[in-house]
């Protein structure tokens, strides 16, 4: 009987120190993290840039490479004609950046409908709080972001002086380039063709339309 | 007897493992939570043990009120290569890591997630990198007791998460929503980029973690922007300025050289340099997206934890698996 309790708690012993060894060679027991892609509100966009200010920021920018302009199936926020003026953009088909030089601060804009989904309340501090972005500090300047015709956008503000510049300690810089963007909207070829393409559904969908 | 004799040395055998197992000196998920190992002491005595950084830090690595002095390359003590043979230019030997979500007992309040946000990285330094805290280790704000950044300790193994530790800024992974939003990473030796530059030895460089392009180039930091939806976010902070190689625009591949790590921390309010520790403090962040109860889709940029994707990339390198240089 002893000698069989003995080896019970060998063989434990080996099973756990054998598990142990095995672990160490994996980081965790883990499941990568999958996109998703978000609907966007064509119609809704497609108003903004009838009705908005885009037309004339756009033709602040000129540094901004109208090819990747058209490249981009999303309604494009521009920052306001000053920041417009010296704006670079890089973009895939479901993301965008504008990258602005703001003189000793860089701000930057982006957009994009490719998400990951989380559990909800998992963004709570970083979503709008009576009607204003939260604006979350970084470690060289600030964030905010907030969604638009069913886009995500962000705005980030990072400055040499990260820790006096203004622009960087007080939220108010970073609310105002997103408020400023946000009535600056246009579209490239891709994001017309989506657009329209979305309508042709719309209408189909309605009965108002046969193809 | 000769069976008895076998099962006397087998019982010996399990309990050697078993108290390996339970004391953590085998990492890695599935041990018992180890205790702070002798290269990576816990917080000194009377060192605040709670997040209480001042709130208006604005998240820095090391804050003003850190007694550490800039270090100077007159203060650094001599670099590996005049005495402590310099480590491989490759992974090297005797890679080890301490789970993730273990961070330094008391440095903060921790997370628990165990999503693989970057499955596919590469490790965003050329050479060997050891990942640790640059507050609660020594040269840190709160390990009063040795001042010396450049403490040996610091520069081995095991790596040790520090996502969370206690820091001002927003990170939603973090109990209370705030604490650090990176990994901060040391380099292969400790050797201030610009007296590395002025000797061409010990230049550590930072690397493309993934294909993509170069969304920013700010004072003291790198964006690139992965090429694959969702599109990950890869910050790379505190390299020295003038080796930064890309602009806004460029596109990389893994393994492409941006910049050498360097303890470059911009300007304070009178155009005079700051500094943090000598380290690369690197970010992941992500679009992430959750439906509301009411059926509202909400969304935002976000922090995410790269501790485990970085280990990941590092175990490729070691295996023979690593990215490719691409100077």
């Amino acid at each position: 009987m002893r000698t069989r309790t003995l080896f019970l708690v060998a063989v434990v012993g080996l099973v756990m120190a054998a598990d142990a060894a095995i672990s160490q060679t994996r980081p965790s027991a883990t499941r990568p993290a999958s996109a998703l892609t978000g609907k966007i509100d064509w119609g809704a966009a497609t108003t903004g840039v009838r009705t908005g200010q885009g037309a004339v920021a756009l033709r602040f920018a000129q540094r901004l490479d109208r090819q990747a302009l058209d490249a981009v199936a999303l309604p494009v926020l521009l920052p306001g004609p000053a920041l417009a003026a010296k704006a670079k953009l890089v973009s895939f088909p479901d993301y965008y950046a504008i990258v602005c030089d703001a003189g000793g601060a860089q701000v930057e804009l982006t957009g994009t409908n490719s998400f990951v989904p989380v559990k909800p309340g998992t963004l709570a501090p970083l979503l709008e709080k009576g009607g204003q972005p939260t604006v979350i500090r970084t470690v060289d300047g600030q964030m905010l972001s907030f969604m638009r015709y069913g886009v995500l956008y962000t705005v980030e503000i990072t400055c040499d002086r990260a820790f006096s510049d203004v622009r960087c300690t007080r939220p108010d810089y970073a609310r105002q380039v997103a408020a400023d963007a946000q009535k600056n909207v246009v579209m490239g070829k891709a994001a017309q063709k989506a657009a329209q393409d979305a309508a042709t559904r719309d209408a189909i969908a309605a009965g108002r339309f046969k193809p | 007897m000769k069976a008895a004799l076998i099962l006397v040395v087998v019982i010996l055998l399990a309990l050697a493992g078993w108290w390996l197992w339970s004391s953590g000196q085998l990492s890695g998920l599935g041990a018992a939570p180890p205790p702070a190992p002798a290269s990576d002491p816990a917080p000194a005595p009377g060192a605040a043990t709670g997040p209480t950084l001042p709130t208006d830090d604005g998240g820095k690595e090391v804050p003003k009120t850190d007694p550490l002095p800039a270090v100077s390359a007159a203060d650094t003590p001599p670099p590996a290569d005049s005495g402590t043979p310099a480590p491989s230019s490759d992974a090297g030997p005797g890679f080890s890591f301490l789970a993730p979500m273990d961070l330094i007992p008391s440095s903060g309040p921790g997370y628990t997630d165990s999503v693989l946000w970057a499955p596919d990285i590469c490790f965003p330094l050329e050479e060997v990198g050891y990942a640790n805290s640059q507050i609660y280790r020594p040269g840190g704000m709160y390990y009063p007791q040795n001042q010396n950044q450049c403490d040996p300790s610091n520069y081995s193994f095991p790596w040790r998460d520090d996502f969370c530790e206690v820091r001002s800024g927003v990170n939603v992974f973090c109990p209370g929503g705030l604490g650090h939003q990176g990994q901060d990473i040391r380099p292969a030796s400790c050797v201030l980029a610009k007296q590395s530059i002025a000797t061409g030895k010990n230049q550590h460089w930072t690397v493309a973690a993934d294909n993509g392009k170069v969304t920013s180039v700010a004072s003291y930091s790198v964006e690139i922007t992965g090429t694959t939806s969702p599109h990950r976010l890869y910050r790379y902070l505190h390299m020295e300025s003038s080796t930064v190689k890309v602009h806004v625009g460029d596109t990389v591949a893994k393994g492409d050289r941006l910049g050498i790590v360097s303890n470059n921390m911009g300007f304070d309010s009178n155009g005079k340099p700051e500094y943090t520790s000598l380290h690369m403090h690197f970010e992941i962040r992500v679009p992430l997206a959750e439906t509301a109860p009411g059926g509202q889709v909400l969304a935002a940029k976000a922090f995410v934890p790269p501790y485990t994707s970085l280990v990941g990339a590092y175990q490729r390198r070691v295996s023979g698996n690593g990215c490719p240089a691409q100077h």
